[in-house]
């Protein structure tokens, strides 16, 4: 068995190539910077711990991020109700800092108008939708995974990606594509 | 062919199909203006994901996870406790083999070339073990008396670390199994 730089059970490889990805698909999901920084650090600790069970062939990203979303789902299911959870109004996402992550770099007002548009249409779907996209996005998982992430089986999946997909599609202009 | 049904153009968007699918609908979207509007609304949709700014976690988060995760790292306990207390840990798994070798060894034994994957220690491989352990003692001895006999070994005088590194290889050993 080899250990790669990017072999999954060094911590090394959890921090720099997962840690941005769960933080970001936590703080989409929960909406906060503080909350998602802790449930990362839970996140990466149960994966750590869990790692002597973890086999290279499984998939080890869909493994992962099911730990995340379920994290969040509790916490989500642990607050006091409400009409939806979105970013905090105003709150600057925390800057990208070190893991590789930087922000990318401000290449014009379009650009910017583009991500609050669709930042905006995010935050209108449904959670269970919302989370699909997450996990296509920050997870880069194909639909299959993401059905074993969620535990929904692949048309539930399939369905809500059609949905939510439509909806953010729809935010963008076709002669911007 | 008729339409597919909405969500496969998900996965037709997302390069996910199959070859042989995504050929059969690549060619019902050529005389399919209605999937062909569907097929880019979705595609569309995905496009738009890219869009979205990634944030970063911070840096205290991020020296805090490293700490934790270090701590993580760190062996088990009981490897810890094992580590310190080596030597007696040592003569002690030497007492334990002795006697699991005292209980399980028939006079005559079979000797399997190799024992079953999954069956609890053999007693020929108990009498293997402790042979071994046996002869580290030999060796351990014959070294703080620096009268080593067996030529393979380095002498003690040239390199004094070397039993240490055997101990530390055997405990590299104990500690996979333990994990495994
Ligand atoms: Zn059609």
């Amino acid at each position: 068995m080899t250990q790669g730089p990017s072999d999954p059970r060094r911590p090394e490889a959890l921090l720099t190539v997962f840690a941005p990805r769960v933080y970001g698909l936590l703080y989409r999901l929960v909406g906060r910077p503080d909350v998602a920084e802790d449930l990362t650090q839970e996140t990466m600790l149960r994966a750590y711990r869990g790692l002597r069970s973890y086999r290279p062939e499984g998939k080890f990203r869909a493994w992962l991020f099911r730990i995340a979303v379920n994290l969040a789902r509790d916490w989500i299911r642990r607050q006091p109700r409400q009409a939806s959870v979105s970013l905090e109004e105003g709150a600057d996402p925390p800057v990208a800092a070190a893991l590789g992550a930087s922000a990318p770099p401000d290449s014009g007002v379009t650009r910017r108008e583009r991500a609050a548009r669709v930042e905006a249409g995010l935050a209108r779907l449904s959670e269970a939708d919302r989370e699909v996209i997450l996990l296509r996005y920050y997870g880069e998982l194909a639909f299959k995974d993401i059905a074993r992430a969620t535990g929904e089986p692949i048309g539930t999946v399939l369905a809500r990606a059609h949905r939510a997909l439509r909806k953010l599609g729809d935010l963008i202009p076709e002669d911007e594509i | 062919m008729s339409c597919p049904r909405n969500e496969e153009w998900v996965l037709y968007a997302a390069e996910e199909l199959p070859a042989r699918r995504r050929r059969a609908l690549a060619s019902h979207l050529a005389g399919c203006p209605a999937c062909r509007r569907e097929a880019a609304a979705v595609s569309r949709g995905l496009a738009a994901l890219a869009a979205i700014e990634a944030p970063g976690l911070g840096a205290e988060a991020e020296a805090s996870l490293r700490r934790r995760l270090a701590a993580a790292h760190r062996p088990p306990a009981v490897i810890r406790f094992l580590w310190r207390h080596r030597w007696s840990a040592a003569a002690a798994a030497l007492v334990l083999l002795a006697v699991g070798a005292w209980m399980l060894a028939p006079p005559t034994s079979p000797t399997p070339a190799h024992p079953a994957p999954g069956t609890w220690l053999t007693d020929v491989q108990v009498q293997a073990e402790l042979a071994e352990i046996a002869a580290g003692v030999e060796i351990l001895e014959a070294g703080a008396d620096g009268q080593v006999a067996d030529a393979t070994m380095p002498a003690p005088e040239t390199n004094g670390d070397w039993l240490l590194d055997e101990i530390d290889r055997f405990l590299e050993q104990l500690r996979a199994e333990i994990e495994a």
